[in-house]
C-alpha cells in the first residue's frame, strides 16, 4: 500500500517540475502572489500590505495574499521574504528594521540582499511630553535634559534601536547631549509607552504623531516638534526640529522589494503595477485617514536611500552602544 | 531528573557571561541576571531530586502497571514512536511538499498505522485536508505552503 | 432604548451575527487566536459604517473566547491562549462523562462573566482607567509574580516538582530578544530562536499532541475503531442552573477578576483566567478537588476570561490606550473609521459610545444561542471512530499552530513539546506551573528589569508605592495566612491542653 503512495508522491513531482517548464514561457502572473509582512497581522504595517494586496490583485489579476512572518524584531520576516524563490511570486514588504537586523546581530542581512521595488511610506516620530509639563518647546526641553543630573530624565517610545529610537539618539547628539545621560525605558510599542507618559512614569516620549492623536487632541499630551523636513499639512501647528536649531529629520519608512536575481522584466513590471497604486487618489485618501504620510520612491532611489540610512544608522547605533561588534 | 535539572543549569551558566551588561548601571539588571537566578533554582532542585527522588520511587512506580501493560500488548509503544516520526517527517518536508500533499500523506499513513482501513483512511483524509483547506484559505486567507504543486498554480 | 432599536437593521445584524459565528470556529481551532480572529475580521470593515464594524469585532471576540474553551474541555488543546487554565478541570470533568455538563458551564458562565465585565465597563470605566494608569512597571512585577504564584496554588502532589515545572517555563521565555538590550540570548545565530518560543504552539504541544500520545500508548488496537465518545455528547443545561446558584459568590469574584486585570493595558484574558482559578481553589471550601473536575475549576477561569474583555475596552475607551492586543487592533481601525482613538471618544460621540455599550451587552444574547450551536457542530466530531478523531485533532493542531505565525518552526515546537509532554507526565511533573513560567516569564523579567533600571538598581519603590505594597501584602497574606493559622492553632491547642 506504501508502495501506492510512493507512486503518488513520485508523480506528483514529475507533475510538478513538467508544469514548471510550461510555466516559464506563460505571462506574468499566472498564479497567485505573496506579500511577506514581517510584523503581526492587525498591525500598521500589515493594514497598509492588506490595503496593497487587495489593489495589486486588481491590477494583475490574480489573487495577493499577505503572509505575516513575524518574531525577532522582524528579522524572521525579512529573511523569508531574502530567502524566498526570485520568481516574482513572493514580494517582501521592507521596514525600516532592515536597517538594524545586522549591526544589532539578529540576521546578516542589508537592503542590497534585495532588489528594491518601490517605497510608499514615511513617518517622522514626534517628540510628546504630557500638556501639564512646563517645557513650550524643544529649546526649554534640552535645556532642562541639560541641567538635570545624569540618569534622572527618562525617555520612552518603543523597543530598543527602534524607529522611535534612533531618531531620538540623533537628536541627543545633534543638541549636544550625551545619549548616556539620559534613561531609555523600552516597550514593545508606541501604545504602552503613550500609557507610560500619561500615567507619569516617564517625561517624553518620541512616536508618530498620528499614534498619539487622540491624547493629544483630548488634550491630555502635547507634541513639540516632528523630526521632518517640513511641517505636516495634517497637524501644521506642530514644527520641525530643524526649525528650532536641531538639524535632524528621518524616522520610520515602508516599502516593497523582491529577493535578488528575480527576472528584470517582473521587477519592471511590479514597479510599474505598484507606482499606479500609489498615484491613485483613493490610496492618498487611505492613508491619510489610517495617520500615514504618503513618500514614493522608486526602484533604484530607494535602494540608494535606504544604503545612505544603512551607513548613517550604523554611527548612530554605534553611538548608542546598540551595535554588535 | 535531578541530573537534568543539572545540566539545564550548568548549561545555561556557561552561556551567560558572553551577554553584554547593557545600559543599567547595577549589574543585577543585566540581561544574563534572570538566567542565571533560575539556574541557580534549578541547581537546587536537582540536588534535592538526587537526594529524595529516588528514596520516594512511590511516584514512579504508580505508572509502572500500565506502562508493563502497554509494553507487553501490540506495539503500542512501537505506534507511538511512528506517531512521532510521522509527525517529525510532515515538519521537514512540509515546505517542500506543500500542504495538500504532505497532508494527505500525513493523514492516510496515521490512521493506517492506527487501524483503519485504507480506503477510509483515504475517504477521511481528503475530508480534513478539504476542511481544513476551505477554513484557512478560503476563508481566513492564511496562506498554507504550497509546495512542490505551486507550480500549477496552487 | 433608541440605541438598542437602532442596532435591529439587517444591514447591522447580518454581519454581527455572521462574524460570530466565524469566532467560534476560529475560537475552536487550536492555533488561532481570539486576536487574530479580529484581526482577519478588521480588514472586511473598512468600508462598512464604524458602528458595523465595532458590531462585528467585539461578537467575534466574546465568541472566540469562549469557543476556545470546547476543544480545551473535550480535547485537551485550548483553543485559545485565554483557554488554557480551562484544560484543567474540564476536561477532567470529560473523562469522566460529565463533559456536557462542563461545557454548559462554560457556556453560561462565559456569557455571565461577559456580561457582568461590561456592566462593570458602562458604569465605572473612568475611574478604574484612571486607576489603570497608575500601574507601570513595579506594579506589573508584582501582578506577574501573583500569577506565577498561582502555579504553587495549582501544582498538586511534589512542590519541589512543580518548582521544577515553572523554572523550566521561565528558562524558556528568556529564549529571544531580550528587551532592555536588544541582546538575542539562547538563540545561537538562528533566526527563528531569536523570535522566542511562542506559548501558544508550546501549549498545544504539551496538552493535545502528549495526550494523542498517551491515547496510543493506552488504546488498543481494538477499541480504536470505535466511537471516540460512546455516550452521546450534548450540552447538559438541566443541572447548570442549580450549579450556577451554587457558585454564585465564585462567579462574581472571578467576574471582578477578570475585568480588573482586564482593564490593565499590560495583562489580558489568558492572566486574567489563571489568577481566577487559582483564587477560586485559595478561597473555595474544597480545594483539594482542584484538578480533579471540580466545577468551580471549571467556572472560575471561563468567566473570567470573557469578563476580560469587557475590562480592556475601559482603557481603550477612555484614553485611547488599548487593553490588550485585541483592542490594539481595534484603535487601529478605528483611525480607519474616520474616529480619533482617545479621550475623545467620550468626550464627543456619546450615541457611538452607547452603541458600543448595546452592541457588547446583546452580544452576550447571541453567544448562548450561538455557543449552543457550536458545541452541536462541533461534537458532530466526535461520531468519529476514536483513531480518525485523533489524527484529526493532530492535523489540525499542527496546521493551527502553523497558522499562527505561518512558521514551520512553530510546528516543530508543536511536535517537541509534545513528546516532552507526555514525558513529564510520566515522570508526574505538572504541567500547568510551565506554562504559567512561560507565559509570566517576560512580564516578571522586563517589569522587574525594567523597573530597576528606572531606579538605578533601588528595590524600594516595589515596596513603597502604595499599590506596590498592597500586592505585596496580598501576596505576602495568600502565602502566609495559611501555615501561621496553623502554627497559632497548633500553639493554641498545646496551650488549652
Amino acid at each position: 500500500m506504501k508502495k501506492g503512495l510512493l507512486v503518488l508522491l513520485v508523480m506528483s513531482l514529475a507533475m510538478g517540475t513538467l508544469f514548471a517548464g510550461g510555466a516559464k514561457e506563460a505571462k506574468y502572473p499566472t498564479k497567485p502572489i505573496s506579500i511577506v509582512c514581517p510584523w503581526a497581522a492587525g498591525g500598521g504595517t500589515d493594514r497598509i500590505a492588506r490595503y496593497f494586496a487587495d489593489a495589486l490583485a486588481k491590477e494583475v489579476g490574480q489573487p495577493v495574499n499577505v503572509v505575516n512572518k513575524t518574531g525577532g524584531s522582524g528579522a524572521v520576516g525579512h529573511l523569508e521574504g531574502a530567502n524566498a524563490a526570485p520568481d516574482g511570486y513572493t514580494i517582501m514588504n521592507l521596514t525600516f528594521e532592515i536597517n538594524t537586523l545586522k549591526n544589532l546581530g539578529y540576521a546578516d542581512l542589508t537592503p542590497e540582499n534585495y532588489i528594491p521595488l518601490l517605497q510608499f511610506n514615511e513617518d517622522a516620530p514626534a517628540v510628546i511630553v504630557s500638556a501639564n509639563s512646563p517645557y513650550k518647546n524643544m529649546k526649554d526641553l534640552i535645556d532642562d535634559i541639560k541641567a538635570k543630573p545624569d540618569g534622572t530624565f527618562k525617555f520612552s517610545g518603543s523597543t530598543i534601536a527602534s524607529a522611535w529610537d534612533l531618531p531620538r539618539i540623533r537628536m541627543l547628539i545633534d543638541a549636544g547631549i550625551n545619549p548616556a545621560k539620559v534613561k531609555y525605558i523600552p516597550t514593545q510599542g508606541a501604545a504602552p509607552a503613550i500609557t507610560e507618559l500619561m500615567g507619569g512614569h516617564v517625561d517624553v516620549i518620541t512616536c508618530s504623531y498620528p499614534e498619539a492623536a487622540g491624547q493629544i487632541e483630548g488634550g491630555a499630551l502635547k507634541a513639540l516638534a516632528i523630526m521632518a523636513d517640513s511641517r505636516n499639512p495634517s497637524f501644521p501647528n506642530v514644527p520641525t526640529l530643524k526649525e528650532q536649531g536641531i538639524n535632524v529629520s528621518g524616522g520610520t519608512w515602508r516599502g516593497f522589494a523582491v529577493p535578488l536575481k528575480t527576472p528584470e522584466p517582473v521587477v519592471q513590471y511590479l514597479i510599474q503595477a505598484f507606482k499606479k497604486i500609489t498615484e491613485s487618489q483613493e490610496y492618498k485618501d487611505f492613508m491619510s485617514k489610517g495617520g500615514f504620510g504618503v513618500r514614493v520612491r522608486l526602484g533604484k532611489e530607494f535602494g540608494d536611500f535606504m544604503m545612505t540610512e544603512y551607513r548613517a544608522l550604523k554611527d548612530v547605533m554605534d553611538a548608542a552602544g546598540y551595535l554588535k561588534k | 531528573m535531578g541530573v537534568v535539572c543539572l545540566a539545564v543549569s550548568g548549561v545555561i551558566l556557561a552561556i551567560t557571561p558572553s551577554f553584554p551588561s547593557g545600559q543599567a548601571t547595577a549589574g543585577l539588571t543585566g540581561p544574563a541576571f534572570f538566567p542565571n537566578l533560575l539556574a541557580i533554582i534549578y541547581i537546587l532542585c536537582g540536588v534535592y531530586q538526587l537526594r529524595h527522588g529516588t528514596r520516594r520511587a512511590g511516584d514512579y512506580r504508580a505508572i509502572r502497571p500500565e506502562t508493563a501493560a502497554s509494553l507487553a500488548a501490540d506495539g503500542r509503544t512501537r505506534s507511538a514512536w511512528i506517531f512521532i516520526g510521522l509527525n517529525a517527517g510532515f515538519v521537514l518536508l512540509l515546505d517542500f511538499l506543500g500542504f495538500i500533499v504532505a497532508t494527505l500523506i500525513f493523514l492516510v499513513l496515521l490512521m493506517k498505522k492506527l487501524g483503519v482501513t485504507l480506503p477510509k483512511a483515504a475517504l477521511y483524509a481528503f475530508i480534513f485536508t478539504g476542511t481544513i483547506y476551505l477554513l484557512f484559505v478560503r476563508l481566513f486567507a492564511i496562506s498554507l505552503p504550497s509546495g512542490i504543486l505551486s507550480h500549477v498554480g496552487f | 432604548m433608541d440605541t438598542i432599536l437602532s442596532l435591529l437593521s439587517p444591514e447591522i445584524l447580518i454581519p454581527w451575527i455572521l462574524s460570530m459565528v466565524l469566532g467560534i470556529f476560529v475560537g475552536a481551532m487550536p492555533g488561532l487566536t481570539a486576536t487574530m480572529a479580529v484581526a482577519l475580521i478588521v480588514p472586511l470593515t473598512f468600508h462598512t459604517p464604524p458602528i458595523v464594524g465595532l458590531a462585528m469585532i467585539l461578537g467575534v471576540s466574546f465568541t472566540a473566547i469562549f469557543a476556545g474553551d470546547i476543544p480545551a474541555t473535550f480535547l485537551r488543546v485550548p483553543g485559545t491562549p485565554a483557554s488554557g487554565a480551562a484544560v484543567l478541570d474540564g476536561y477532567e470533568m470529560n473523562k469522566q462523562g460529565k463533559g456536557p455538563l462542563a461545557i454548559a458551564l462554560d457556556l453560561t458562565c462565559s456569557t455571565l462573566g461577559g456580561l457582568i465585565g461590561v456592566l462593570i465597563l458602562i458604569t465605572v470605566s473612568p475611574i478604574l482607567a484612571t486607576f489603570a494608569l497608575k500601574f507601570t512597571h513595579f506594579e506589573y512585577f508584582w501582578l506577574a509574580v501573583m500569577g506565577l504564584s498561582m502555579s504553587a496554588v495549582i501544582t498538586k502532589g511534589s512542590t519541589v516538582k512543580g518548582i521544577i515545572a515553572m523554572v523550566g517555563g521561565l528558562i524558556l521565555s528568556t529564549v529571544g530578544v531580550d528587551i532592555s538590550t536588544g541582546y538575542p540570548r539562547f538563540a545561537f545565530g538562528h533566526t527563528y530562536l531569536m523570535g522566542g518560543i511562542n506559548f501558544i504552539p508550546v501549549m498545544i504541544g504539551l496538552f493535545g499532541i502528549s495526550e494523542v500520545i498517551r491515547s496510543i500508548m493506552t488504546t488498543s488496537l481494538n477499541d480504536m475503531g470505535n466511537a471516540a465518545v460512546s455516550a452521546s455528547v450534548k450540552a447538559d443545561f438541566r443541572s447548570v442552573g442549580r450549579v450556577m446558584f451554587r457558585n454564585k459568590r465564585l462567579i462574581g469574584q472571578s467576574s471582578i477578576i477578570g475585568t480588573l486585570i482586564g482593564a490593565l493595558p499590560g495583562a489580558g484574558a489568558d492572566i486574567a483566567a489563571w489568577v481566577a482559578y487559582g483564587m477560586a481553589k485559595k478561597t473555595s471550601k474544597k480545594p483539594e478537588a482542584f484538578g480533579t473536575g471540580s466545577e468551580e475549576g471549571v467556572i472560575a477561569p471561563t468567566t473570567a476570561n470573557n469578563a476580560a474583555l469587557g475590562g480592556t475596552w475601559i482603557p481603550a475607551l477612555v484614553f485611547g490606550i488599548p487593553g490588550d492586543t485585541i483592542t490594539a487592533i481595534v484603535l487601529g481601525a478605528m483611525m480607519m473609521y474616520g474616529l480619533k482613538p482617545g479621550p475623545l471618544v467620550f468626550q464627543g460621540d456619546r450615541v457611538l459610545v452607547n452603541q458600543i455599550f448595546a452592541v457588547a451587552l446583546i452580544s452576550q444574547g447571541f453567544l448562548l444561542v450561538l455557543g449552543f450551536f457550536g458545541i452541536k457542530a462541533f461534537t458532530w466530531f466526535f461520531k468519529f471512530p476514536r483513531n480518525v478523531v485523533m489524527a484529526g485533532i493532530t492535523i489540525f493542531s499542527i496546521i493551527g499552530a502553523y497558522a499562527l505565525r505561518t512558521s514551520v518552526f512553530d510546528v516543530g515546537l508543536v511536535v517537541i513539546f509534545g513528546v516532552l509532554g507526555y514525558l513529564m507526565e510520566r515522570v508526574t511533573i505538572p504541567l500547568p506551573p510551565f506554562i504559567l513560567g512561560l507565559i509570566l516569564g517576560p512580564m516578571i523579567e522586563e517589569n522587574l528589569r525594567i523597573g530597576l533600571v528606572k531606579t538605578d538598581g533601588s528595590f524600594w519603590p516595589f515596596f513603597s508605592r502604595p499599590i506596590s505594597a498592597f500586592f505585596a501584602l496580598v501576596l505576602a497574606l495568600l502565602f502566609l495566612y495559611e501555615p501561621v493559622k496553623k502554627l497559632v492553632r497548633r500553639r493554641l491547642s498545646r496551650g488549652g491542653t
